[in-house]
């Protein structure tokens, strides 16, 4: 290590090294983009819609005018600019029911006929969500547990160290099923109930973490120069107990799509309308012997999203650790 | 600043006193104990010494003899499975082990600073060292973060950092040894203190850079006319630095007094030991002198003397009772045969 840059910097540079972690995060990053642009990406109303006397722009305004129009229609004159998928995704095209991908629908039609291409674009906003909010929801419950733990150990740490162990005993998956059973599936219900099962990993590493940092003389320092625990914990050890736990966090966001994935599937997940992966590669079994399409392409999003990430998350941990660097690939 | 210590700092030293000043920092029998499985050890047993004002106190003895756990008990610094059991340790009228932990927290920094071993992993990988020390003057005086960032500096250069406003933004691991001990003394010295523990601070360095660092400690102690407990386990680094000397083995102190006194007439064996250990330049001695046997396991108080086992002048008396820290020869020793 040379030259000034921080620890972060470091970290940056050794997983940019590393090829296929920058292909799962340009993975990642497309994901990202067509969650956060799918109304426009997927949409039944034109960007543009230029008449004779005036100029619209019907996907990003409501005109009163323009009511239960629809804009496709050629009974509606004019200039139209469509988004690359012009169907929205929850609207039924009777004509093309369990369609293969064609010029008309890209990826195919379900057997409701709702364009499959619109419903993936959809659907991935659904991964994301889930993926990061409930992650996000174990990370920060795992760190303040395992924190409590770690740093003031003791009767502290057996007792929570025994719950972990009681947590870790359920098997997550049909914890979860049981706790959706009760409260109901729903999106929220889904991420609530990932969020608060799955903190045991986190809570884990930040305990040894903690463990391994409270003894380092840096704490020492500063309990010698009277900072308080809440200081020494958040200041000098968190910051330094922060890498692994992000690793942890990045194969947390995959196993946490699967998880929504087969949630989906069995019917306990996301609710129809809203599309998500696992929903429509659960819908697709009934025609699994002729609609390739709707088997094939859910289940390779899923799959090519999973392996990115984690991915993503061998880099990084590859990139954390001095002792793995590879020299240059 | 050299690494050449000359004699006139010795000299600087005023002539032998009366105890009559009143010591800044007074431990009375202290005790350590270490709780493991199964055992106890007694790490400290009745340890008691002065600091005082604006002088230096070396404790010296080696490793595992409880010297650096004495040290830490002054901030009540000692983490489980150790636990401090008796003794009084007073600073200016109060006993800090009967203080409450929000006094004692209190002190620590802004009245009693502290400087580890290890300058490689005493400060924080992950924030630069300009953070850290501003975070110091923070923590202690309440100022706000430019005027910190300007007494941050101001520290760098005194503890003879060069280029202090760009070294300011670098990290630890940018920082030799050597340099990251200077910012461990900025960062103690940030509140001004009136003692500062200096535990082995000199250990991890190599002998020149040891020089300037000592150095630099006892120029900022004559400045601020500051205290300093040092620790450690050459007694060529107290020679040339402290006024006072305690030798400490097993847990106990085996001998104290002015640096003179010790080192022109030491009395316990083990002290002797010591001295006669020290290799000599111009002795063509084959091997170096060593004391035969081993420091004793301290897991259950021991009879007599704790020395016995490995002292050239011992006898059977000495086996018999718990031997006192008594006045022989103007100062204190644990040997009833010295």
């Amino acid at each position: 290590m040379s030259g000034r840059q921080g620890y972060w910097q470091s970290v940056w540079r050794e997983f940019k090294k590393n090829r296929l972690a920058r292909a799962g995060l340009w993975v990642v990053l497309f994901l990202f983009l067509i969650a956060f642009m799918a109304p426009l990406i997927a949409n039944n109303r034109p960007y543009i819609y230029v008449t004779d006397e005036k100029v619209f722009f019907p996907l990003f305004f409501e005109y009163p005018e323009f009511k239960d129009i629809d804009f496709r229609s050629e009974r509606v004159p004019g200039f139209k600019l469509f988004p690359p998928v012009p169907y929205s995704y929850s609207e039924y095209d009777l004509d093309s029911i369990v369609s293969p991908p064609s010029l008309r629908h890209l990826m195919g039609t379900d057997e409701q006929g709702r364009d499959l291409a619109a419903r993936m674009i959809y659907g991935a906003r659904v991964s994301i969500l889930v993926g990061f909010i409930a992650v996000f929801m174990y990370v920060l419950i795992g760190i303040i547990i395992g924190a409590l733990a770690g740093y003031y150990g003791g009767w502290i740490d057996m007792l929570i160290s025994r719950f972990i162990e009681i947590v870790i005993c359920f098997p997550t998956f049909f914890l979860i099923l049981t706790i959706l059973a009760l409260v109901g599936p729903s999106l929220t219900s889904v991420m609530v109930v990932i969020g608060l099962t799955g903190w045991t990993g986190i809570a884990r590493i930040v305990r040894g973490e903690f463990f391994k940092i409270r003894e380092m003389e840096f704490v020492q320092a500063s309990r010698a120069l009277g900072a308080r625990d809440s200081h020494i914990i958040i200041r000098h050890v968190l910051p330094n107990a922060l890498a692994p736990v992000l690793v942890s966090a990045t194969f947390g966001i995959a196993s946490t799509i699967l998880i929504e994935s087969s949630l989906s599937f069995l019917g306990f997940g996301v609710q129809p309308p809203t599309p998500s992966w696992g929903d429509i590669l659960s819908q697709s079994r009934d025609f699994m012997d002729f609609a390739w399409w709707l088997t094939l392409i859910p289940g390779f999003a899923i799959f090519i999203t999973i392996t990115a990430y984690n991915l993503v998350g061998e880099g990084f941990q590859d990139a954390i650790n001095p002792r793995s660097f590879r020299g240059n690939t | 600043m050299s690494g050449n210590h000359t004699p006139s700092t010795q000299a600087a030293v005023p002539p032998e006193r009366g105890k009559a000043e009143s010591p800044i920092l007074s431990v009375r029998n202290l005790r350590i104990e270490f709780e493991s499985t199964g055992a106890t050890v007694f790490a400290v047993r009745g340890v008691s010494f002065d600091l005082r004002k604006g002088k230096t106190l070396g404790m010296v003895g080696e490793s595992g003899c409880g010297k650096s756990v004495t040290a830490y008990s002054v901030l009540r610094l000692i983490q489980p499975p150790g636990k401090i059991t008796g003794g009084e340790i007073n600073y200016r009228g109060a006993d800090i082990l009967r203080m409450n932990p929000e006094d004692v927290r209190a002190i620590r920094g802004r009245e009693i600073a502290m400087i580890f071993q290890e300058p490689m992993i005493s400060l924080n990988p992950v924030f630069t060292i300009g953070f850290q020390i501003s975070e110091a003057v923070m923590l202690r005086h309440g100022k706000d973060k430019k005027e910190s960032r300007g007494i941050a500096v101001e520290m760098l250069t005194r503890v003879g950092i060069p280029d202090a406003e760009k070294r300011y933004r670098s990290y630890p691991h940018e920082l030799s040894g050597g340099m990251r001990q200077r910012v461990m003394i900025a960062i103690a010295l940030a509140a001004s203190p009136s003692i500062l523990i200096a535990d082995e601070p000199t250990t991890a360095l190599d002998v020149t850079i040891q020089a300037q660092i000592l150095d630099l400690l006892m120029n900022i102690q004559r400045e601020r006319d500051m205290s300093m407990l040092l620790i450690t386990h050459d007694l060529g680094i107290v020679a040339n630095t402290a006024d006072d000397i305690a030798i400490m083995y097993a847990g106990e102190i085996v001998e104290s007094g002015t640096v003179s006194q010790i080192f022109n007439a030491p009395m316990h064996p083990y002290t002797i030991g010591l001295f006669e250990a020290i290799p000599r330049i111009g002795e063509s001695a084959r091997r170096l002198r060593t004391i035969p046997g081993m420091v004793p396991s301290l897991t259950s108080e021991p009879q007599g003397c704790v020395f016995y086992p490995r002292c050239f002048r011992r006898a059977d008396e000495c086996r018999e009772n718990p031997i006192p820290l008594v006045e022989k020869n103007s100062h204190l020793v644990r040997c009833v045969r010295a």
